[in-house]
């Protein structure tokens, strides 16, 4: 594969006030891909996705995306390009209905491809569909999780930012969730997901960079990472 | 007491409902600007009264043309009002939109400042009268009164423009964006949609109905420069009592204040000022949230002290206490009186601003409402003195008791709230004190004050009075610091720190902030019963606004996140402004613009300049 | 017959007449660790906060040691014996390690309304102590606000331990851990109540958590108890496969 990367993160380095959180992280993603960031909490696996978005701001390195440097964009700027961010905490609209909620996040298609419309996405997540004037408040854990990842499409991005998207949700729900997101990966939209459940991302990555305590530990394909039982332990272990 | 008859109160009823709708624009926009910037504009009085000076001149220019001259007037001078609102959000809101909560609230505040002296400077000191309006100028015959038809107008604006309002959040694309952005703005600029393009838009809407609100106002009454306290005051209660959020809450709740103004003036003239913060407490003891409020479920809590850890004082710190109190101490040897005058008056700002920082800063109950109990220790000094002719040291004593037991009342009520709510309540509580204290001119002299509040002969002089003040100061700021590493002060703090983990913990929250709230009353009343015999009298504006607003800007200058930080705030702060007011003529908007360098250049307060400084000193490498 | 220590029978809570959750019964001996399981909106949490007095139930009591403790508030029941854990980590972010247990330790003695004294003074060696069993003592001097999330959920779990609880609730204990963090906390908190009788109650969708720590596992679906047994048995049950486990995706080990 020689087609220059989706995504590339080039050395970046992040700050909370004076603690540094990520110390020189450099990764890259294709088109197509789902690239798996994993490690446990704090290693930085949400500020890396936050400052992709422009959430937080990066103090050092580069963020490309298709070629043009977003690093010091303003977070609306970087999703109007075709970035869109799932948060973690199902952050939706509660006081907003379902259908409201889609609303917000609906965007212009940029790039000749079929647009996400409200019927295409019950489709996708059918919960959604029976709930569309409800307001969010009132979903279960589960169809939120769905919702937050719905409104996110119907911006239409290419690349997607999932945080945590396993976190807090039933094993059927989160069984669910591998579903729709392979099916996105069919859609051919490029994926990064932070996780920390290893059977989920087995069975949707294609690769893995595993990041620890703000510094990325290893990067290689999925298949390798669950076939390498020192990796394996070194992730699973405490330090 | 006028005679009571139908049409008197129809027409008196009419009339709240006229003064209804002003209040309730400007009402609307401060929650507007409220829900979806988080900002609590105090500055949002100030483009009230804007309105109705720029609505002054433009209807004077345009006086010829009639009718389109008088709309056309009152209309530009909303789209003024909304472009001077946009600037300020521009120029400076934006730029603290990192910052803690309280921080564009002071500089809110600046901007208050500010703007009256400008407004000073540009139309003077003198009331002007506004055009009536034409066409709108006659009476319709109510009963047997006159009614002027203006009014019948204004009573249909309020519902009016709810109305549009309703339908420009229910409708529109900017509406739903709204309230979106209400509940989590992050999230709506990760969808793609320009923050900041939203922010200034909603900055214009609720400058411009705050500027046709006084625009409105030019027929009915004379346009002044007290319009800008006294109007957002009463929008603070109406939002509350509304609910924040609610936009027809805020409506509801203005015409409410409306009809208790216009009934009060008529039924019971004296206590009108205390009849509505009173009505204001009444609701939010039944109602937290306001009549239509919700709770704020989403609402992420974030402490204004930044989960600092408090240390005992190092060395350093305790040589240079030493050497200050040394300093002070030997004053009266080489000072002159006025010096020595004005740092006994800072050291009594200091422990007011210690009393306020211990709530604030180890309690996170940010009181808009503190001056309350400063003065009424002030009054309990002045009273003990004057009426029960008590010796001076009793008098010293008898305010902290005066206060602490005004705080244990108001406690009671505001520590059922927090973050917004409560700043709100501890507003309206110290408003209540300062309306009985204008307004019950037997016992408290009223307007005039209490003079003749002279110290006893032993501490006469100015230096005696200093080294007693320096006494008590220190030895109250001794306590203070005893009390915050004790183990109340941990609970206080848990209290604020993790509510639900403390109460889990075996730690009564509402009774630890209500002590809390106790002691830190009690303490404000230390100062004071100072202040009243460092000023031999005792006047209402000890209790009013700004003085409240001076210790939180005292309180937020110094640096939340440590003990020494009001004290370096009160000394900074108080006699920047004592130096200015004596000095400069528009000393206001001087000391706005020093708010809001500072607020801009330095957001964690002196003490927290001055540890980046010394942190950076050391260690070059580490980012700012 | 084994002593009970948390019995709840009948548990009911309407929120705007929806009822939420609709006659729970469920008790917890001592020693034993309960986990509560179920699909998110099958009234877990809302159960727990019955039982932690966070919420009053509208019918339906909760007895601690056969005594009725219905409604108490989350302080008068702490008095009596109850530790608890939040799904949503809440140390005392502005004090140290050590400080936080002190506090604890501090409240439980009732103290807690002493103006004067240090604090610092009070119940240091005891927090240590706790800080031991917890495998924090090394960190006590640290302010809590730059722990690592792993170390917080142990402060949290030490908090509850400095008053010598009877029985320990803890709502979703190892939620946003890493997995090997995770089995090795509910170890440690199983251990712990194992070693000092105490009774546990937790809720958790982390089920290798569950299925290695938990003695008896109640399945709640929609507001009632879908299933009750000892690991193996659920694990088998065909219903609560469909309705909650699924294919076994979730769980944090390989296959």
């Amino acid at each position: 594969m020689t087609q220059a990367p989706m995504l590339s993160v080039e050395t970046l380095d992040v700050h909370y006030g004076r603690a540094k959180i990520l110390h020189g992280v450099s990764f890259e993603a294709r088109s197509g891909e789902i690239v798996a960031l994993a490690g446990r909490n704090g290693a930085g696996k949400s500020t890396t996705l936050k400052a992709i978005m422009g959430l937080v701001p990066a103090s050092g390195g580069h963020i490309v995306f298709e070629g043009k440097d977003i690093t010091r964009l303003e977070a609306f700027h970087i999703a109007r390009m075709g970035v869109g961010f799932v948060p973690e905490d199902r952050r939706i609209f509660t006081e907003l209905t379902v259908a409201e909620n889609l609303a917000v996040g609906a965007r212009p298609v940029t790039g000749g491809r079929e647009p996400w419309s409200v019927e295409r996405l019950v489709a996708l997540f059918p919960n959604l569909g029976r709930s569309l004037h409800r307001l969010a408040g009132h979903l279960s854990g589960g169809e939120q999780q769905m919702l937050t990842i719905a409104r996110t499409l119907m911006g239409n991005p290419r690349l997607i930012l999932v945080d945590e998207p396993s976190e807090g949700l039933a094993p059927v729900i989160i069984e669910e969730m591998a579903r729709a997101l392979l099916e996105l990966k069919r859609e051919k939209l490029t994926m990064i997901v932070s996780e920390q459940n290893l059977n989920f991302l087995s069975a949707i990555a294609d690769g893995v960079v595993l990041l620890e305590r703000g510094v990325v530990r290893h990067i290689g394909p999925m298949s390798t990472f669950l076939a390498d039982e020192s990796l394996r332990a070194r992730y699973l272990a405490l330090s | 007491m006028t005679a009571l008859t139908p049409d008197t109160l129809l027409i008196q009823a009419l009339n709240g409902l006229a003064s209804a709708s002003s209040l309730f624009l400007v009402a609307a926009g401060l929650s507007i600007i409220f829900g979806v910037t988080r900002v609590v504009n105090f500055a949002h009085g100030s483009l009230y009264m804007l309105g109705a000076y720029i609505g002054w001149s433009l209807t004077r220019h345009l006086a010829s043309f009639g009718a389109f001259g008088f709309w056309g007037g009152v209309f530009g001078a909303a789209l003024l009002v909304g472009i001077i609102g946009v600037l300020i959000e521009m120029l400076i809101l934006r730029r603290l939109r990192r910052a803690p909560e309280l921080y564009p609230l002071l500089a809110t505040f600046g901007v208050v400042l500010i703007v009256q002296d400008v407004t000073l400077a540009v139309w003077g000191p003198e009331d002007l009268l506004g055009p009536r309006a034409p066409g709108l100028t006659g009476f319709v015959t109510i009963f047997a009164s006159r009614f002027p038809v203006y009014e019948l107008f204004l009573i249909a604006v309020g519902p009016l423009l709810l109305t549009a309002l309703w339908l420009l959040f229910r409708r529109t694309r900017f509406g739903l964006l709204v309230r979106a952005a209400t509940q989590d703005r992050e999230m709506v600029a990760a969808l793609g949609v320009d923050e900041r393009r939203l922010f200034s838009s909603v900055f214009f809407l609720g400058a411009a109905l705050a500027g046709l609100g006084g625009a409105l106002q030019l027929p009915r009454e004379a346009v002044n420069l007290n319009m800008d306290v006294s109007v957002v005051v009463e929008a603070f209660v109406v939002v509350v009592v509304g609910g924040l959020g609610s936009l027809f809450g805020a409506y509801i709740a203005a015409v409410l204040v409306g009809i208790i103004q216009a009934f009060g003036i008529l039924f019971l003239p004296k206590v009108t000022l205390v009849l509505i913060f009173l009505v204001m407490g009444v609701v939010l003891a039944v109602r937290p949230y306001g009549l239509f409020g919700r709770v704020a479920a989403s609402e992420r809590q974030r402490s204004p002290a930044g989960d600092r850890v408090l240390r005992p004082l190092s060395v350093t710190a305790r040589v240079l206490f030493g050497f200050t109190i040394l300093v002070i101490a030997s004053m009266p040897l080489f000072a002159g009186d006025y010096a020595i005058g004005l740092i006994a008056e800072l050291l009594i700002l200091a422990v007011f601003a210690a009393s306020l920082h211990f709530l604030m800063g180890l309690g996170g109950m940010a009181s808009f409402g503190h001056a309350a109990f400063f003065g009424i220790g002030a009054y309990g000094a002045a009273l003990a003195l004057k009426v029960l002719q008590w010796p001076m040291a009793a008098c010293l004593l008898a305010a902290p008791f005066a206060a602490a037991l005004a705080g244990l009342l108001a406690g009671w009520l505001c520590v059922r709230l927090s973050g917004v709510y409560l700043a709100m309540l501890s507003l309206a509580v110290a408003q209540i004190a300062w309306a009985a204290s204008f307004q019950w001119v037997e016992v408290t002299g009223g307007d005039n004050g209490l003079l003749g509040v002279w110290p006893a002969a032993s501490v006469a002089s100015r230096g005696a009075f200093l080294l007693l003040t320096l006494v008590v100061t220190v030895a109250t700021l001794a306590a203070l610091r005893v009390a915050a590493f004790s183990p109340f002060g941990y609970a206080f703090r848990a209290a604020r720190d993790a509510p639900r983990r403390a109460e889990a913990s075996g730690i009564d929250v509402r009774a630890t902030q209500w002590a809390g709230f106790v002691i830190a009353a009690g303490f404000a009343g230390i100062a004071g019963g100072l202040y009243a015999f460092a000023k031999g009298s005792v006047f209402p504006t000890y209790l009013a606004i700004d003085k409240s607003v001076d210790g939180l800007i005292m309180v937020l200058l110094g640096g939340i996140g440590s003990l020494t930080g009001p004290i370096v705030g009160a000394f900074a702060f108080g006699g920047l402004e004592a130096e200015l007011m004596a000095s400069v003529a528009f000393w206001r908007a001087i000391l706005g613009f020093v708010i809001l360098a500072l607020v801009l250049v330095a957001p964690s307060g002196i003490m927290g300049l001055f540890g980046t400084w010394f942190r950076k000193a050391r260690n070059p490498a580490l980012p700012a | 017959m084994i002593e009970k220590v948390l019995e709840a029978e009948g548990l009911v809570k309407r929120f705007q007449g929806v009822e939420a959750v609709r006659g729970v019964n469920l008790s917890v001996a001592a020693g034993e660790a309960v986990a509560l399981i179920g699909p998110n909106g099958a009234g877990k949490t809302t159960c727990f906060n019955m039982i932690g007095g966070q919420l009053k139930p509208d019918a339906g009591c909760a007895r601690l040691e056969g005594a009725d403790v219905t409604g108490m508030t989350p302080r008068r029941l702490w008095r009596r014996g109850v530790g608890r854990t939040f799904q949503i980590t809440a140390a005392f972010a502005s004090m140290t390690v050590r400080e936080n247990v002190q506090l604890a330790l501090n409240a439980k003695a009732g103290r807690v309304g002493r103006v004067f004294g240090r604090m610092s003074a009070a119940f240091r060696a005891e927090a240590d102590a706790v800080l031991d069993r917890v495998g924090m003592r090394f960190e006590a001097d640290r302010p809590c606000a730059i722990l690592a999330y792993g170390d917080l959920k142990r402060i949290e779990l030490a908090i509850a331990l400095a008053g010598s609880p009877k029985l320990l609730l803890m709502d979703e204990p190892t939620a946003g851990m890493a997995p090997g963090e995770r089995v090795q906390l509910m170890a440690l908190a199983a251990s712990l109540a194992k070693r000092d009788g105490i009774a546990v109650l937790f809720t958790e969708h982390d089920m290798d958590v569950v299925f290695a720590h938990a003695d008896r596992i109640i399945v709640l679906d929609r507001g009632s108890v879908l299933a009750e047994g000892p690991p193996d048995k659920i694990k088998a049950d065909p219903i609560v496969r469909a309705v909650y486990l699924g294919a076994g995706l979730a769980s944090g080990t390989v296959r």
